[in-house]
């Protein structure tokens, strides 16, 4: 470690390992503070379980938003595999009916649509989805340039009517106007509210934000399953940042930052920003021209000592859990095989109204019953995260994302004692659709255990210092700027500002950074390389 | 003023700008002698005759520098040290900038290469010694357009595809003469956040180039362009990287502390220039830079132009002669015409013009073999090159010889040998002193000239 860089990233998730790979590679001298003993952040692969050779992606599961040009541009070597399935959802009440989408067989899809009594939505998600597909196709090749106004990218995408519906006006109607089935609708809902707590008919928006950023990855809007885990991708980054020089050390917390002046790196002007940090026990203060913030902006806040207000905190609203199977569970469906089901996302309570009245329960502070979830099983494209014997064995991972459960449920006194309950809420609903209790196929860890991870908001906060176990680290932005808006900085222009000139956000709190999409990174280390003189 | 208007009604240059050594030279043609005319600057200029007084002047004083306590020792540390501060100075560096003493242009943009921390795009236009280190270093080349707008175009749109420390580009095309628009692309490199390297081999003999005002960050030449032909080159601009990058050269001189299993470097120039420095290459280097600095810039440039569009309008005038150019819209071009002539070899119109003319011209390639791949140019062509002690006179000569040449043939028989025209017989007398290698004693030499095979 040195007394001084060019830029020190704050936070080493994957964001700032993108933002090292790009300034390293210009030469600049850079370092990476990460807290905990790896880098990754929540993009990592972890055996979640005493002596199980599974190395599950723990927090994060599937890249969508990832672009193309940054994987070519630091040539990462990363394979993702598409899903054939779009999704599975058994009818709650009835689950030896379910819809299948099998994204290569249309008829079968119909006929599924048909057998959950919902024929008339077949040629409806497609009509929805082919709305979804053009906006994709329009928004998502700018995420990667400096931010346009929302007149230019409105006219960019050329359609009034197609912008009002997913732009404008709450998404609840253009689902209801496309879509009439519960399961239809509902299906099409859970992008909108994944990592956001809120209705479909807010006229905040916010679920409309999520659902934007949820369905124009790619510019396809494909999540994909990252060949051994996400820790491969994470590993991937970190190598390219390493090979271009970047200094990645570990077990080093960031206490404060002092904002400096200094106009450019290596010439001396103006004061340099200082960044307290602890490594292995001992006080070091390094000085930089350029901090890159890759912490939620809460953290920030409280790192440059200019706190942000309480209710600016953000919160998540979903408990994950991780599980490790002997087996898939048998179906209540005979029609469809559990490798169909679980080969795509598994939607489990999740109709419309079950995720109004979800969200309804959420905002009066009870446990949504049933626990709208949705499942996601890696395993089943990639079971290079299992070791050799259980592959043979035929183990399966899977990922339960439960909705609606917002963070202000949870306390730290309450937090263990609520994990237990959220866990068994996900595993009643999960046992609501299945042929046998998800109990029978849990496998037991070297300790006795049944594999079975819980990771509550509160969890979140505490492993990743991700405040209120937010995953997007606060409300989510429009991928524009607003007419008028300024953009007399290059911190602006990228959507990485924050008040202090020296310091760029470079996370998910970046406008356009959610998710693991590098694009926080990448647009921070632009804004700084045309910034910097 | 040393050009005037002349009955015809164009400019002309009748006296050099600045006395050359060498530029009443007597050299040998078949059939007895001619005033020789150098028309070959830009392969390696003449001394300027201030410099080789300077170097008259200090020789008595050559001693060791940085390691004798003698009286003369310490006079040329300190005009060695001085003129680190005479360079910067004249080039318009930063005075936090590192001015490093090396051999030429090739090896200060090899000690660059070597200490760039990211990578570097560099444009196919370029010299060898400006293209290879980067290709060697696995750095992103970028195809010229055919303007220079197009090009600047196209270098922005490789640095925003993808980010680099570092633009490398020529000053001025060592083939072309075409000035690069070194401003321009300097705030494209720092907008997006790259450095800018320029080799200045061929535009700072020619113009005046001012680091700051350009916002260059390294400026790299050699004292053999630059009038001072004693083996010492520079390189100018910031001394993080540099002061990062291993030892160009491992020795005495370049560290603080050595043992047998630790050693120390020096940071600065020091870090770079082991061994005993080339002082008499060096103070060479800072009398010629000073004095060309001293030049009233609109005589320089207008005595420059003179020529290059008296020898431009001459050449072009004559059948089969074409110029070469790389850009239709360069605003600039220094004293360096090349062009490619049909119905006679170039490599032999450059012999003849040299046996039967006294000029000295340069053929081949250029050490730019991709820019010539670029032009389409798959045979050798000429280029003539001019600067301070060059005269209309000289630039006439030429015409008159080429015209002739390409017209009537050469008048001497030739012979194509080993890559060569020779004369047959070759009657010219070299001086006595600098006749055949010792009898008896066979060294490996070296036949060609740069860049071959194939010139």
């Amino acid at each position: 470690m040195k007394k001084t860089y060019d830029v020190v990233i704050v936070g080493g998730g994957h964001n700032g390992l993108t933002a090292a790979a790009y300034l390293a590679r210009t030469g600049r001298s850079v370092a990476v503070l990460e807290r905990l003993d790896h880098v990754g952040g929540a993009a990592i692969s972890a055996e979640a379980f005493a002596g199980i050779d599974a190395r599950l992606s723990r927090y994060s599961y599937l890249v969508s938003l990832l672009p193309q040009r940054i994987v070519e541009d630091l040539g990462l070597e990363i394979r993702l595999v598409r899903r054939r399935y779009s999704s599975y959802t058994p009818v709650p009440g009835a689950p030896e009916k379910g819809l299948l989408v099998d994204n290569h067989d249309g008829a079968a899809t119909d006929a599924s649509f048909a057998r959950v009594g919902e024929a008339r939505d077949a040629a409806g998600f497609e009509t929805f989805y082919g709305k979804t597909a053009r906006l994709a196709e329009k928004l998502w090749p700018s995420v990667t340039d400096p931010l346009l106004t929302r007149s230019e990218l409105r006219s960019l995408v050329g359609d009034d009517a197609l912008w009002n519906e997913f732009i404008e006006r709450p998404l609840a109607e253009v689902i209801e106007r496309d879509l009439s089935g519960d399961i239809a609708r509902g299906v099409a809902l859970t992008d909108a509210l994944i990592g956001t707590f809120v209705s479909a008919e807010s006229e905040s928006l916010d679920q409309n934000r999520c659902f934007l950023y949820h369905v124009i990855g790619g510019g396809t809007g494909d999540w994909d399953v990252p060949i051994g885990g996400m820790g491969a991708v994470s590993g991937e980054l970190a190598r390219a940042a390493r090979q271009a020089g970047a200094e990645l050390i570990t077990q080093a917390e960031v206490t404060a930052i002092r904002a400096g002046s200094a106009a450019g790196t290596g010439r001396a002007s103006g004061s340099n920003s200082q960044v307290d940090v602890t490594v292995a026990g001992a006080s070091h203060t390094l000085e930089a021209t350029w901090v890159l913030a890759n912490v939620s902006p809460w953290v920030l806040g409280q790192l440059t000592g200019n706190p942000l207000p309480e209710s600016k905190r953000p919160g998540g609203a979903q408990i994950k859990v991780n599980l490790l199977l002997t087996r898939l569970p048998k179906l209540a469906d005979s029609s469809v095989t559990p490798e169909q089901a679980f080969g795509g996302t598994f939607h489990i309570n999740e109709t419309y109204t079950q995720l109004a009245a979800g969200y309804a329960a959420g905002v009066a502070g009870q446990i949504p019953s049933p626990l709208p979830c949705e499942i996601y099983c890696h395993s089943l494209s990639d079971p290079s995260i299992l070791g050799p014997e259980l592959q043979e064995a035929g183990y399966q991972t899977l990922t339960v994302f439960g909705l609606h459960v917002p963070h202000k449920m949870l306390t730290r006194e309450n937090n263990e004692e609520m994990r237990a309950k959220l866990v068994a809420s996900v595993l009643e609903s999960l046992n609501s659709v299945l042929a046998e209790p998800i109990e029978d196929c849990l496998a037991t860890d070297a300790n006795g255990e049944l594999c079975v991870e819980g990771k509550t908001s509160i969890d979140l906060e505490d492993a990743l210092n991700m405040t209120g176990g937010n995953i997007f680290h606060g409300l989510l932005s429009w991928p524009w700027l607003e007419d008028g808006a300024d953009l007399s900085t290059p911190a602006a222009r990228w959507g990485v500002g924050t008040n202090h000139p020296r310091i760029l956000m470079c996370g998910s709190g970046a406008q356009r950074g959610g998710a693991v999409s590098g694009i926080g990174g990448h647009n921070a280390a632009m804004a700084l390389l045309e910034a910097d003189v | 003023m040393s050009y005037f208007r002349d009955e015809d009604d164009e400019y002309s240059v009748s006296l050099p700008l600045l006395r050359v050594t060498g530029g009443d030279l007597t050299v040998p043609v078949l059939g007895g002698q001619t005033r020789a005319i150098n028309l070959d600057y830009a392969a390696s200029a003449p001394a300027l005759e201030a410099v080789t007084a300077h170097v008259t002047e200090f020789l008595p004083y050559y001693s060791s520098v940085h390691r004798g306590a003698g009286f003369a020792s310490q006079v040329s540390t300190s005009v060695y040290e001085n003129s680190r501060a005479t360079i910067g100075k004249f080039l318009g560096a930063r005075t936090d900038d590192t001015v490093i003493f090396t051999r030429n242009t090739t090896d200060s943009l090899n000690l660059l290469a070597r200490a760039v921390p990211g990578e570097t795009v560099f444009l196919d236009i370029e010299h060898h010694a400006n293209l290879l280190p980067w290709v060697a270093a696995g750095g992103r080349v970028v195809r010229s357009g055919d303007t220079l707008a197009q090009t600047l175009h196209l270098v922005e749109a490789e640095l925003i595809r993808s980010p680099a420390a570092l633009l490398t580009v020529t000053g001025a095309s060592n083939v072309t003469g075409e000035v690069m628009p070194l401003a321009a692309l300097a705030e494209i490199a720092h907008r997006h956040g790259a450095r800018i390297a320029v080799d200045g081999a061929q535009l700072v003999p020619h113009r005046r180039v001012n680091m700051s005002e350009l916002n260059i960050d390294y400026l790299a030449l050699s004292g053999h362009k630059v009038y001072a032909p004693f083996g010492a080159g520079v390189l100018v601009g910031w001394g993080d990287w540099l002061d990062e990058a291993p030892p160009l050269l491992l020795g005495g001189g370049g560290v603080t502390e050595v043992h047998l299993d630790s050693v120390h470097f020096r940071t600065g120039p020091a870090r770079h220039e082991a061994g005993s420095p080339n002082v008499v290459g060096v103070i060479a280097l800072a009398r010629a830079i000073e004095t060309l600095g001293a030049l009233d810039e609109t005589e320089w440039v207008t005595h420059e132009r003179t020529l290059t569009e008296a020898a431009v309008a001459g050449l072009s005038a004559i059948d089969g002669v074409k110029i070469i150019r790389l850009f239709s819209d360069a605003p600039d071009v220094v004293g360096v015409v090349s062009f490619t002539v049909e119905g006679i070899d170039a490599r032999l119109l450059a012999t003849a013009l040299s046996v039967e003319h006294g000029i000295a011209v340069r053929d081949g390639r250029f050490c730019a073999h991709p820019l010539m791949e670029r032009l389409g140019i798959d045979k050798p062509a000429v280029r003539a090159s001019f600067g301070v002690g060059s005269r209309t006179q000289d630039v006439d000569a030429l015409v008159e010889a080429v015209r002739s040449l390409t017209t009537g043939g050469p008048k001497a028989a030739y012979d194509f040998f080993e890559g060569q025209w020779e004369p047959i017989p070759d009657t010219r007398v070299r001086p006595a002193w600098a006749n055949d290698r010792v009898s008896g004693q066979s060294y490996s030499v070296q036949t060609n000239v740069a860049c071959s095979p194939f010139l």
